[in-house]
């Protein structure tokens, strides 16, 4: 069996588990893509203060939650060199946001602009290469930093989808329920300069995206970092999953299931979507963490 | 006069005219209009929602008022009423409002049907302004958009007892059918936009059951449409008796039958007998309407508005 031909009925037999199952049916996740041994950190740091009341970034909240983010899992104390282990003054980086509908907080792209700035990149060599296959060949190193929403079409529509547009036939990625997502990030021009993952968790959407609906969307206040990208959007879709049930009061799974993540892991080899095998570093605020 | 600005269409069309501000201090960017064609410019993915149900065109207004959320008034025109209602039935999650045939209100979005249109007006957040503002719109578009519209005849389908009206949702194809309820990563039912599908949750004793009703063009394609699920999804759990009723892997139940142009599946139930009384019951309350789903359309009316976008006289079969 191959996750492009999956039933429902692959989930109660159990034949698919992983965290597409964990996500459907509450089962057991379980994945082949860890090194033995070896566990994946996402850090997951929020903060009460992270939107205002009308819905504003405070940027030094933000900062804070999202430098706390990238040191936890870059696994150092400082953000100086945090960048400096992720990035070299000689890169050119892209940094690859939600541009479109439901979109990258801006403010949250700016500050990791700063901060390769800091680290010794060039202005001119950072870039906001999403959409143009040219200036992402152009870069040497990538910074992916998409916003968490549910995906009507892939069940989760954030890290593995982040980069659809670069295979030049979106739609075609969408069948077999958008399993093949993983694949875009082998593309030669892709392929292993994806150095951190950054999702903008401030205000995540957990139904009916990609296209806003307030019923769904919450503050979170938070910022989910890992340099494993299938890990970070496992840890994602945990935290969607778990106030998707919060909010009806019993399971609600998402439909369809992300199999795009578990085929991430098994079938691409892009990093785990096992959560055994995830170590998650929470900072600050605790309300309403979901993990 | 046509421009293109970001793939979307600045265009004097023959549909409706989005509303000017309801009240004082507000302003209304210029009216757009976006074609399929364009609509994944507009909304990217989300567009596909809007092809599954056929969408003719989309009228766009932004609200502006500084203090204020800004508000997205989005008027969208689709082939028949039956489609205008499958998108709103899509989630009726918030507060019931009499507006149009139907509409709904939660958290700063609005969305209603009228005749042939969808209406979905919704707020950046949810301010008590934004929401008088946006209820306002509301009545003011449905105005424009013609006469009622017949729902779809495939709510028929569903016998109302034990029905929970809420769950009710219309549709055609199967990306739409995995969205509320994912059954397998290929068309295993055979559905295209030439199907008419109504699925619906019933409430019972022992927990939810719930229920597909789908209509093909011909009992050839039902069958045919049967026949792929059974070998595709009932694969390996024998089932059993006029209604190949199944037990599946999690003790609940499963059962299924084509009859004419329409194949009705109960998709899961508590018990046996719960799922066998539902089959019988959509069976027996489908056979009570021989057409296709009911997408109607209708002619138009001597001296209808000029605004209003002429329809074409189609009786569904």
């Amino acid at each position: 069996m191959t996750l492009e031909r999956v039933t429902r009925r692959d989930f109660l037999k159990g034949t698919v588990t992983g965290v597409a199952g964990l996500a459907l049916y509450g089962a057991p996740a379980f994945s082949a893509g860890a090194k033995p041994g070896a566990k994946s950190i996402v850090a997951v740091a929020r903060s009460a203060k992270a939107l205002d009341g009308a819905l504003q970034v405070d940027k030094p909240t933000a900062t804070e939650i999202l430098m706390q983010a990238v040191c936890g899992a870059v696994g150092v104390k400082t953000p100086d060199r945090a960048w400096k282990k992720l990035v070299r003054p000689t890169d050119v980086v892209g940094i690859v946001t939600t541009t479109h509908v439901n979109p990258t907080h801006m403010e949250l792209a700016e500050i990791v602009k700063n901060e390769l700035k800091a680290a010794g990149v060039p202005e001119a060599n950072i870039r906001f290469p999403q959409g143009d296959i040219d200036a992402a060949k152009a870069c040497t190193a990538l910074i992916a930093l998409p916003a968490l929403k549910a995906h009507w079409l892939t069940g989760i529509g954030t890290v593995m989808k982040l980069y659809i547009l670069y295979s030049g036939k979106a739609p075609d990625y969408h069948e077999d329920n958008s399993v093949k997502l993983g694949q875009i990030w082998q593309l030669d021009f892709l392929k292993g300069k994806t150095r951190l993952v950054i999702i903008d968790a401030l205000r995540p959407l957990c139904d009916k995206g990609p296209q806003p609906d307030p019923r769904y969307l919450w503050n979170y206040n938070g910022i989910i970092a890992s340099t494993d990208p299938v890990a970070a959007e496992a840890v994602a879709l945990k935290i969607i999953q778990a106030k998707r049930n919060e909010l009806k009061g019993e399971p609600w799974p998402l439909s369809p299931p992300p199999l795009c993540v578990e085929a991430a892991d098994k079938q691409y080899h892009l990093g785990t979507s096992d959560l055994s095998k995830i170590q998650i570093k929470k900072f600050g605020w605790t309300d309403g963490v979901l993990i | 006069m046509i421009c293109m600005c970001l793939g979307l269409v600045l265009a004097q069309s023959p549909g409706v005219e989005l509303p000017e501000p309801p009240y004082p201090g507000w302003k209304a960017t210029p009216q757009r209009a976006v074609t399929p064609a364009m609509i994944f410019d507009y909304m990217d993915g989300a567009g596909e929602l809007y092809l599954a149900y056929g969408l003719v065109e989309l009228f766009i207004r932004e609200y502006e008022k500084p203090g204020e959320p800004k508000i997205t008034c989005e008027a969208y025109r689709m082939p028949t009423s039956a489609d205008a209602f499958g998108l709103f039935s899509q989630d009726r999650t918030g507060k019931d409002l009499d507006i149009g045939q139907g509409a709904t209100y939660a958290s700063g979005l609005l969305v209603a049907w009228q005749g042939d249109w969808f209406i979905r007006i919704l707020a950046e957040r949810e301010t008590q302004e934004a929401k008088r503002v946006i209820t306002e719109l509301a009545r003011q578009v449905v105005k424009l958009c013609g006469p009622p519209g017949q729902p779809p005849g495939a709510l028929s389908w569903l016998p109302a007892a034990g029905l929970d009206r809420r769950s009710v949702h219309y549709f055609h194809t199967h990306t739409c059918l995995n969205y509320f309820y994912f059954l397998s990563t290929e068309n295993v039912l055979n559905l295209s936009s030439k199907t008419d599908a109504v699925m619906g949750s019933y409430s019972g004793a022992r927990g939810r059951s719930v229920a597909l009703v789908m209509g093909y063009p011909t009992s050839a394609e039902a069958e045919a449409g049967w026949r792929r699920f059974r070998r595709a999804y009932l694969r390996g759990l024998k089932p059993k008796g006029d209604y190949s009723t199944a037990r599946l892997e999690n003790g609940r139940w499963t059962a299924g039958a084509a009859k004419g142009a329409k194949v009705h599946i109960v998709l899961e139930s508590p018990t046996r007998q719960d799922c066998v009384r539902l089959i019988e019951a959509l069976v027996t309350t489908a056979s009570q309407d021989p057409g296709r789903g009911g997408r109607v359309r209708v002619p138009p009316t001597p001296g209808t508005d000029s605004k209003q976008p002429l329809r074409k006289a189609e009786q569904a079969q």
